[in-house]
């Protein structure tokens, strides 16, 4: 049992926390007009934060867990801004952790190495208007039809929505 | 071990250690701690327990009360006060053995629980102690009492935690097997919540406890990891067993089922080695309040 951080952590906590800790301004602002800003999403990329402990060869820092977490926390510290702060971590559990466990190369490929440098921001959709907490009562469907699938639903409320590309586990695509 | 061992071997000398550590260790040695006295409790070192300095060691006079295990020691930690005129830096600890002429003990009180661990009270009237029984310098007391207090609220609940791992299997295991309109209680989320948050408190109770031992462990400054894991623990392990009663309805309230002694001794873990409040006072005074 070793509940001391290395070195390496320490300076990666610092850096993080340092990090975090310029991208306050204007956050009063942003959260009266409920604003979202990518360039802020870009720059958490840019250090590194939404590849901390995902492969090298996709961009990633190639981490592990636990300086990953001392890193998110000490980001936390730095970083008023919660929301942001969530939907980083949103992503890369919701989104990039999946990816890596149940994606296969080609998938990982394409879109493992946008979600870490921010030019891909994933969105987790689960909830629907009729099931909540009843997670897996969803109504959302997928046919099956030549060569893929049509999927028709009404997936709410999803975050980080409005901006995001890919969603890890159905688009509401409309036939 | 962490009231009496713990200092002895802190501030013993060798020949200290070597006349009563074997004793301690092999069981013929039951040692007690006595601090508290009727007009001072929380406020420790107000205590007034007076030790005169005489020929060849010192004279106590004075009552120790609520001491743990008093009633069937053998040796006592007893803190006197050498310069009274110094208050908190006069006071002085001392090694009394029950056969010392002017030591007696009270009868065990009754007491809500820890009814196996016998309490009572220390009389010390006109007792000799020789000096080679004093425990470290004149006035280093209050050093050693907060060293030794250090090491009790940080491990005094470690076994606890081992007992509310057991109850936390024991209300499982009834959840499971007692049914109630129709189905396991443990089906009704009243019940499972419950064990979720009883769960709760058990892992987060293991994660100071193991953190504290691993910074005693490297001798690192732990006073207020000691004053937040004695808390929490006294607390949690209190909550875990007024829940492991509702749990077992009737049958957690009536003694012949033994779910409610675990209650009853928890909730002195609230008082003993210091209140959860006084708990409290140190982790302020450590943030700086």
């Amino acid at each position: 049992m070793d509940f001391s951080w290395t070195k390496a952590q320490k300076e990666l906590r610092n850096a993080s926390r340092a990090f975090g800790e310029t991208l306050n301004d204007g956050l009063a602002h942003r959260d009266a007009s409920s604003t979202f800003d990518r360039e802020l999403w870009q720059r958490c990329a840019d250090q590194g934060l939404l590849g901390l402990c995902y492969d090298t060869a996709y961009g990633g820092g190639g981490l592990d867990t636990i300086s990953t977490i001392a890193a998110l926390e000490a980001f936390g510290y730095g970083c008023r801004d919660n929301g942001l702060s969530l939907g980083i971590n949103g992503q890369m559990w919701s989104i990039q952790e999946p990816l890596r466990s149940f994606g296969n190369d080609t998938q990982n490929r394409k879109y493992m190495p946008g979600l870490i440098n921010g030019s891909i921001i994933g969105a987790h959709g689960m909830t629907e208007p009729e099931s909540g907490s009843d997670a897996f009562s969803l109504r959302t469907r997928a046919e099956k039809v030549d060569g893929g699938y049509i999927l028709n639903g009404h997936k709410t409320p999803s975050q980080p929505s409005p901006p995001s590309k890919p969603s890890a586990t159905g688009a509401a695509i409309t036939d | 071990m962490w009231s009496i061992q713990e200092p002895l071997r802190s501030f013993g000398n060798d020949t200290q250690n070597r006349k009563y550590m074997p004793g301690l260790i092999n069981g013929s040695i039951i040692g007690a701690h006595g601090m508290t006295e009727p007009e001072s409790g929380s406020d420790a070192f107000s205590l007034r327990t007076r030790a005169e300095k005489v020929d060849g060691g010192y004279i106590l006079n004075g009552h120790k009360t609520y001491i743990g295990l008093a009633p069937a020691c053998d040796l006592a930690l007893v803190f006197a006060s050498t310069q009274p005129e110094l208050g908190g830096w006069g006071i002085s600890a001392f090694l009394v053995e029950r056969d010392f002429t002017g030591f007696s003990t009270s009868r065990p009180k009754a007491k809500a629980g820890l009814r196996t661990n016998p309490l009572g009270d220390i009389m010390l009237t006109d007792c000799f102690v020789p000096e080679e029984n004093r425990l470290g310098d004149e006035g280093i007391g209050t050093a050693m009492f907060n060293t030794s207090m250090d090491w009790e609220r940080s491990f005094i609940f470690a076994s606890h935690v081992g007992s509310m791992s057991r109850q936390l299997d024991d209300c499982i295991a009834y959840a499971q097997e007692r049914e109630q309109f129709g189905q396991a209680i443990g089906k009704f989320q009243a019940v499972s919540n419950r064990i979720a948050d009883m769960k709760l408190r058990l892992e987060t109770s293991k994660l100071l406890l193991y953190k504290l031992a691993w910074l005693k462990e490297r001798d690192e400054p732990a006073a207020m990891e000691a004053a937040m894991a004695n808390l929490h623990l006294a607390e949690c392990f209190s909550a875990n067993s007024m829940d492991a009663m509702r749990i077992h309805g009737a049958r957690g309230y009536l003694t012949e089922f033994e779910v409610e002694r675990d209650f009853r001794d928890a909730a002195g873990g609230v008082i003993y080695s210091g209140t959860s409040d006084i708990q409290r006072n140190i982790i302020a005074q450590y943030l700086g309040l």
